[in-house]
């Protein structure tokens, strides 16, 4: 089932040169999408794009078949989608439950649990975790959002190849066992191996592999 | 999570920053208010000392020259003649607190239980006869030229006011010789002083009168006077006393009064265009009468007051200057160094709106905790200072308490320093509406950017 769209979606910084030429593409619930391209070729920005980050130069995003412009980016990003970064994009003066508490009103200890943090380690100071800790804290913050959408840049470029592992089987337990709809954006084959559905963007054009 | 709630966790995980910025505002408050307490202090003290010290104009007779058939000039001294229906003019020309109208005389004495007479110290070819003292006969004694100046002090007992009838200050030598204090009584009689054959003389020719007069106050002589005089003429021999006691010994008209007459006017600024408006009444013959104004000690201490007022003005400017611009500039540094955050926010879909709340309760609770320490602080700073910079205004006051006790004039400088909760809050105001427009401008350059490009930085 289609939860975004993108509907001949162009995007240009300087108004001349497209980035992104007419993607129209369908993401569907309960998948694990990968998409891989060269640096620059304008990954992130179809992820910002889908995650109401920016607005397209031309054409739409929709979210169950409606413009995510209609209700506002804010909204959509609050309520329809959510990040996760290489970076982690943790806030530090929280602890890794504060951080899941961020956007849910849902109880952080049992997300975090199921993610393999301990009550003491959900309770330290965010940045005294290990990166992978991290990416955890990341990621059990875009489920307790209870988003439909997880949008992943890079999620494990600053991990360790088990580590990395161990996440990619996370997000594909997001996928296939909480029926979410993830999208990953990735330079590792690794990961992209993973997903159920493949694509290279390429000239601003994107390809299912 | 709320924004109350993620302001709370910043303030209590990142206690050096909210430290930091606590002492910031805290110092920049105090010497706001110290600064702005002592301004108060010192206008109110100068608005505070003109009205008590305020700034007399005499009206006094002038000399006149004649010339006579022949050519030759004769100097001719006029005599100042003023009614108090004339007196009630001048006071309607402005702002007059006191008015003090003298008459001249002489007087002998006598001692009311003993029935001897009183010995004067004995000046030049002392005799019995001569054996009197100058009269001034005054409304306000303190307001006397001698007193004003400190030539006379008092030492013992008060000042005659306009409220005695019967009152009389004599200088300590006479009381000593005399056996005579405060509070006793005496009897004056009428008496002027000539000269005959190279002798003073008495040459009151008149019915002699006798009046009985008590004894409020005796005076001493700081600065004596060299001058070889008749017994009348000493400085100790003179003899000060409410106003009816000259009428009484047939020495003056009642109402009418032949000394000069001091005005005395509330605000020394005011001086200059009360005195213009006397001088346009046509009832006073201006050929033979004529105006000296004094400002008292006023002139003497304004200059500084001014400078001191101006200084204070000046740091007060530096340092609102100064402090907004590090305020603001620390606030910026602070909030652009939470791009971030700022961007981890919005891409969790929390309104611009909530992140500027957050970002301003988290400045606004650290600021109000720094304005109550602050307050504290700059109450002792601008009173130690207040009383360096102040303690040296300390005027012979003329004020209602000064008129009975020229002893007890001092200014008490701590009662100026507090600044009013109204100004406070103002100050307490402004610096808020700077830290507000601080955070205002610094996120807004930080959140009009789209989070992607937030994010971007970021990456």
């Amino acid at each position: 089932m289609s939860i975004i769209k993108t509907c001949n979606v162009k995007y240009s910084y300087d108004g001349n040169r497209n980035v992104l030429k007419n993607i129209a593409t369908d993401f569907e619930v309960g998948k694990i999408y990968a998409i891989l391209g060269p640096s620059g070729c304008g990954k992130t920005t179809l992820l910002s794009l889908l995650g109401g980050l920016d607005s397209p130069s031309y054409g739409q995003v929709l979210f169950q078949g409606e413009d995510i412009e209609k209700k506002g980016l804010a909204y959509h990003r609050k309520n329809n989608v959510a990040f996760i970064f290489q970076s982690y994009n943790l806030i530090d003066y929280m602890t890794p439950a504060e951080n899941v508490a961020l956007t849910s009103k849902l109880p952080p200890l049992p997300i975090l649990e199921r993610l393999g943090l301990t009550k003491e380690e959900a309770k330290r100071n965010v940045l005294k975790l290990s990166g992978g800790q991290q990416q955890r804290v990341a990621i059990a913050r875009a489920l307790a959002s209870d988003a439909s959408v997880i949008l992943a840049d890079e999620p494990t470029g600053n991990l360790d190849e088990d580590t990395a592992v161990e996440i990619t089987n996370i997000l594909k337990e997001c996928a296939h066992q909480m029926n979410k709809c993830v999208i990953i954006v990735t330079h590792s084959n690794e990961l992209a191996k993973q997903a159920d559905v493949t694509f290279c963007l390429k000239k601003g054009e994107l390809q299912q592999l | 999570m709320d924004c109350k709630k993620r302001a709370g966790l910043y303030l209590l995980r990142k206690k050096g920053k909210a430290i930091s910025i606590f002492l910031l505002i805290m110092i920049v408050s105090t010497f706001l208010i110290s600064c702005f307490s002592l301004l108060t202090a010192s206008e109110k003290l100068a608005s505070d000392i003109r009205g008590a010290l305020g700034a007399a104009f005499y009206l006094r007779a002038s000399t006149g020259v004649v010339s006579d058939e022949n050519g030759e000039m004769t100097v001719t001294e006029n005599h100042i003649r003023i009614t108090d229906n004339e007196i009630k003019r001048i006071q309607n020309c402005g702002n007059i607190a006191y008015y003090n109208p003298i008459n001249y005389g002489y007087a002998k004495g006598g001692q009311l239980t003993k029935g001897n007479p009183i010995a004067f110290i004995h000046g030049e070819k002392h005799a019995e006869d001569n054996n009197m003292g100058a009269v001034t006969a005054l409304r306000y004694s303190a307001l006397e030229t001698d007193f004003v100046d400190e030539v006379l002090a008092l030492a013992a007992g008060r000042h005659i006011t306009e409220a005695d009838t019967n009152a009389v200050l004599i200088s300590s030598e006479v009381a000593a010789v005399n056996g005579l204090s405060v509070g006793d009584k005496i009897i004056l009689s009428s008496s002027e002083l000539g000269e005959a054959d190279g002798e003073y003389i008495d040459v009151w020719s008149g019915e002699r009168k006798e009046t009985v007069v008590t004894i409020v106050g005796i005076y001493d002589i700081l600065e004596a006077d060299a001058n070889v005089t008749a017994t009348a003429g000493r400085q100790e021999n003179r003899i000060y006393a409410s106003i009816v006691v000259l009428t009484q010994l047939a020495a003056s008209e009642p109402s009418v009064y032949t000394g000069e007459v001091g005005f005395y006017v509330t605000d020394p600024k005011t001086l200059d265009e009360i005195v213009s408006k006397v001088q346009q009444i046509e009832e006073i013959d201006w050929k033979t009468h004529f105006i000296r104004t004094n400002d008292f000690q006023y002139s003497k201490i304004s200059d500084s007051l001014t400078s001191l007022g101006d200084l204070i003005k000046i740091l007060l400017a530096c340092v609102s200057i100064v402090s907004a611009a590090i305020l603001t500039l620390i606030l910026t540094l602070r909030i652009r160094g939470r791009i971030p955050e700022a961007g981890i926010l919005l891409g969790a879909g929390i309104p611009k709106g909530e992140i500027i709340k957050q970002f301003l309760l988290e400045v606004l609770s650290v600021a109000a905790t720094a304005f109550l320490f602050s307050y504290a602080a700059s109450f002792g700073i601008s009173h130690n200072l207040g009383n360096h910079l102040l303690a040296d205004f300390q005027p012979n006051l003329i004020n209602a308490a000064a008129l009975q006790n020229k002893m007890s004039d001092a200014v008490s400088v701590d009662s100026y320093l507090t600044l009013g909760i109204g100004k406070t809050l103002l100050i307490y105001g402004c610096q808020l509406i700077v830290v507000v427009l601080s955070v205002l401008l610094s996120t807004a350059s930080i959140l009009k950017l789209k989070p992607r490009e937030i994010l971007t930085k970021m990456s």
